[in-house]
C-alpha cells in the first residue's frame, strides 16, 4: 500500500486505486503520516492522480489535510496539451496567500506600543463579515483592478513601485479578463477590496526571533529582533463566485462529454477549451482582486504605523499565493516543458537563478512564507533547485488544520484563546469569539515538524522564524 | 417525524446531515443548518423576503445552487437569511428549477450574533437520500 522512500517521504503506488494514473508522493514524517491516514487525505492524493493528463506524480505536502476534491497542500501538474484545469484544484479562494513586510523597528519600539496598534489596524482594517470595505467601486474600476491587479492599488496610490518587485508574478496576471466573471461574483466583491476576511485570515505583527541563515535573512532585508508584519488574505467572495461558477460549468462540462469522474468535486475540463481557457481567465482574474487586497491591507499597515510608531517604511519582503493554478515551465524527462501546476494550500519554493524571482533574491531563492497557526511561531524558508527537479517548484503554506472546527470550539472558550495567547505573549484582537476559538493554537499541526520536514526535504530551506506578539482577525 | 439536522466533523471544514419528510422539507432544513452556522438565526428578523428562481443539471447541484444563493446574499448584499423556504421543484428539458423565498434582513453586527464566514458549499461527500417518507441529504460547506 503506502510505500516509504525515505525519512521524509512516501509513496502511493497506482495499484492502490482503480484508475490511478500517476503514483502519488507525500512528504511527511512518520507522525505526520499517521495523522493522514487518519482521514481522507491519502484518498484524495490518490483520485487527483486519476485525472487525465497530470503529470509525473499527484504531490501531498507536509502539512496537507482532507479538503473538498484535491486535499489542501495538495500539488499536481497538467500538460497544457493534453491535461485539465479543475477549479476544484485552486480551491474556492483563489489566490489566498500570505505577505510579510520586514520594519526598521525592533521588539523594544513596539512592545510598549502593542495595544494601541493591534486597536488601530483592527479599527482600520475591515476583518470580518458583514464588514464591507473602505473601499466602493464601480462596476467598472472593479474591472480596473481584476484587469491591473496590484498595478491598480498602486495608482490608486496604495502602493509604491518597488512593491510590485516583490510580489509572484509583480501582482498581476496578464491573461486576467473581466468578461468571463460572472455579474454575481462583481456584485459579492465590488465592496470587499481591502477586507481581511474571517477564517483563517489574519494580520500579525511579528518579531524575527531565530535565525538560520544569515546569508538569505540579510538579502531577505531581515535581521534578529525585527519587527514584521504578515498578511494572510484573499479574493474573497469575488474568487469565491467564480469558483462557485465554475465549478458548475465544468460539471456540466463532465455530463455532457459523459466523463466519469470519481468524485463530483474534482469536475475539471480541457486546458484548451473555451471553458478550460475561461476558467483559467476568470482565475487570474480573482487573483489580481488578490493581489490589490493584500497591497490595500498593506497601505492601511502602513498609515498606522506611521501613526503610532512614527514611520510608515514597511518593506515587502514577498507575498505569495497558495491557492492558484500556474503555467510553468518545468524540466521533465530531462526536458523543459510548460505545465499548468495546480497548488492547492501549497505555495511555490522556486530557487536560486529562476527567472520569476525578484532579481534582488536570485542569488538565494524566493521566499518561502510559511505562517503558523494563531500564537505560534511562522517561517521564513529559501526555495531551492531540488524544489523545482522534484515537487514542481513547490513546497508547504502552513501548518495545516489537525482538529475540526467544532472540535477545537467545543474544546475552548474566547476567553480561554485569549489567555492562553497572552501567556505566550501574543495579544489578539478579534471580529467573532468563534474565529478565536476554531483557530485556537491547538486545532492546527505542529507547523515546526512541518517546517522540518520541508527543510530536510531539501524542497525548501529555513531562513529564519518569527514569533508573534499581536494578531488581528476576523 | 419533524426536520432536524446534525453537524458532521471535518477536519477543517463543516458537514451536514439534514433530514425532512420529503425533498422540500429536507432543503429547508439543509438551508436552516448553514443559515445557523452563519448566525444564531434567533437574533434575525424578517424584514425583507427575496424570490429565487434557480435551475440546474440535476437534484444535487440544484441544492448546492440554492444553498450558494444564500451565501451569494449575504456576500453582496448583506442580506442575512433566517428562512429559505421553497415552494416548488419542476423537472425541466436539462434538469430541474427550483422556485422559493429566503426571508430575512440586513446583516448587523450589533444585532446579530454572527458565528462564522462559509466560503462556499461543495460536493465533497453529497449525498441525496430519497426515500418514502424521508429526505436525507449530507452537505460539507467549505469555510
Amino acid at each position: 500500500m503506502l510505500e516509504k522512500i525515505d525519512n521524509f517521504k512516501f509513496k502511493i503506488p497506482k495499484s492502490f486505486k482503480t484508475g490511478m494514473k500517476l503514483d502519488g508522493i507525500i512528504y511527511a514524517d512518520e507522525n505526520l503520516i499517521q495523522n493522514m491516514q487518519k482521514d481522507q487525505t491519502l484518498d484524495q492524493v490518490a483520485n487527483v492522480a486519476t485525472l487525465p493528463g497530470f503529470l509525473c506524480y499527484s504531490m501531498a505536502m507536509p502539512d496537507a489535510h482532507q479538503g473538498y476534491g484535491f486535499c489542501i497542500g495538495g500539488v499536481a501538474a497538467a500538460d497544457i496539451e493534453n491535461g485539465v484545469v479543475s477549479a476544484g484544484g485552486v480551491g474556492f479562494d483563489i489566490n489566498c496567500g500570505v505577505r510579510l513586510l520586514s520594519s526598521p523597528f525592533e521588539e523594544k519600539d513596539v512592545k510598549p506600543k502593542i495595544q494601541t496598534l493591534i486597536e488601530e489596524l483592527f479599527k482600520n482594517i475591515p476583518t470580518g463579515t458583514g464588514k464591507d470595505g473602505k473601499i466602493k467601486l464601480s462596476k467598472n474600476e472593479l474591472e480596473n483592478v481584476l484587469h491591473n491587479g496590484v498595478k491598480w492599488a498602486i495608482k490608486n496610490k496604495y502602493g509604491t513601485e518597488r512593491d510590485e518587485e516583490f510580489i509572484e508574478d509583480n501582482g498581476f496576471l496578464n491573461y486576467a479578463k473581466s468578461s468571463v466573471v460572472s455579474e454575481k461574483a462583481i456584485l459579492r466583491g465590488k465592496d470587499q477590496l481591502g477586507t481581511l476576511g474571517s477564517g483563517n485570515h489574519f494580520l500579525e505583527i511579528q518579531i524575527v526571533d531565530k535565525i538560520y541563515d544569515d546569508e538569505a535573512a540579510k538579502i531577505f532585508g531581515l535581521f534578529l529582533g525585527q519587527i514584521t508584519v504578515l498578511i494572510h488574505s484573499g479574493s474573497r467572495g469575488l474568487g469565491h463566485q467564480v469558483c462557485t461558477d465554475y465549478l458548475e460549468i465544468m460539471d456540466k462540462y463532465i455530463k455532457n462529454n459523459k466523463i466519469s469522474l470519481i468524485d463530483r468535486q474534482l469536475a475539471c475540463v480541457p486546458i484548451n477549451s473555451l471553458e478550460g481557457q475561461n476558467y483559467l481567465s476568470a482565475m487570474a482574474a480573482s487573483a489580481n482582486f488578490a493581489f490589490a487586497n493584500r497591497q490595500c491591507i498593506t497601505h492601511w499597515t502602513r498609515e498606522v504605523f506611521g501613526k503610532i510608531l512614527g514611520s510608515k517604511e514597511l518593506n515587502l519582503v514577498y507575498d505569495l499565493g497558495h491557492n492558484i493554478a500556474k503555467f510553468e515551465e518545468h524540466i521533465i524527462n530531462n526536458k523543459p516543458r510548460k505545465v499548468l501546476v495546480h497548488r492547492k494550500g501549497a505555495t511555490r519554493a522556486f530557487g536560486k537563478g529562476n527567472k520569476n524571482i525578484p532579481s534582488a533574491y536570485i542569488e538565494v531563492g524566493q521566499p518561502v512564507l510559511i505562517p503558523g497557526s494563531m500564537g505560534t511561531y511562522s517561517y521564513v524558508l529559501k526555495g531551492t533547485e531540488k524544489a523545482m527537479l522534484e515537487s514542481f517548484g513547490s513546497s508547504c503554506h502552513g501548518a495545516g488544520r489537525a482538529k475540526s472546527r467544532t472540535k477545537a470550539k467545543s474544546e475552548t472558550t474566547a476567553s480561554e484563546v485569549l489567555n492562553e495567547l497572552k501567556k505566550y505573549g501574543v495579544l489578539a484582537k478579534a471580529q467573532s469569539k468563534d474565529g478565536l476559538t476554531e483557530e485556537n493554537p491547538s486545532a492546527y499541526k505542529n507547523v515546526d515538524s512541518v517546517v522540518e520536514v520541508v527543510h530536510k526535504a531539501g524542497i525548501a530551506l529555513k531562513v529564519c522564524r518569527l514569533k508573534p506578539i499581536g494578531v488581528i482577525k476576523g | 417525524m419533524n426536520s432536524h439536522y446534525e453537524i458532521l466533523e471535518h477536519p477543517s471544514d463543516i458537514g451536514v446531515l439534514a433530514e425532512g419528510k420529503n425533498l422540500y422539507e429536507a432543503i429547508e432544513e439543509v438551508s436552516r443548518a448553514l443559515c445557523s452556522i452563519i448566525a444564531n438565526i434567533d437574533t434575525i428578523s424578517i424584514k425583507e423576503k427575496k424570490q429565487i428562481e434557480l435551475s440546474a443539471i440535476d437534484k444535487e447541484a440544484l441544492i448546492i445552487k440554492w444553498l450558494n444563493e444564500i451565501l451569494f446574499f449575504f456576500d453582496s448584499e448583506n442580506f442575512i437569511c433566517k428562512y429559505a423556504k421553497v415552494n416548488k421543484i419542476e423537472k425541466i428539458e436539462n434538469g430541474y428549477c427550483i422556485f422559493g423565498i429566503f426571508e430575512g434582513e440586513k446583516f448587523s453586527a450589533e444585532k446579530h450574533k454572527f458565528n462564522i464566514h462559509v466560503k462556499a458549499v461543495t460536493y465533497h461527500q453529497f449525498c441525496l437520500k430519497e426515500n418514502e417518507n424521508s429526505v436525507i441529504i449530507k452537505v460539507y460547506f467549505d469555510i
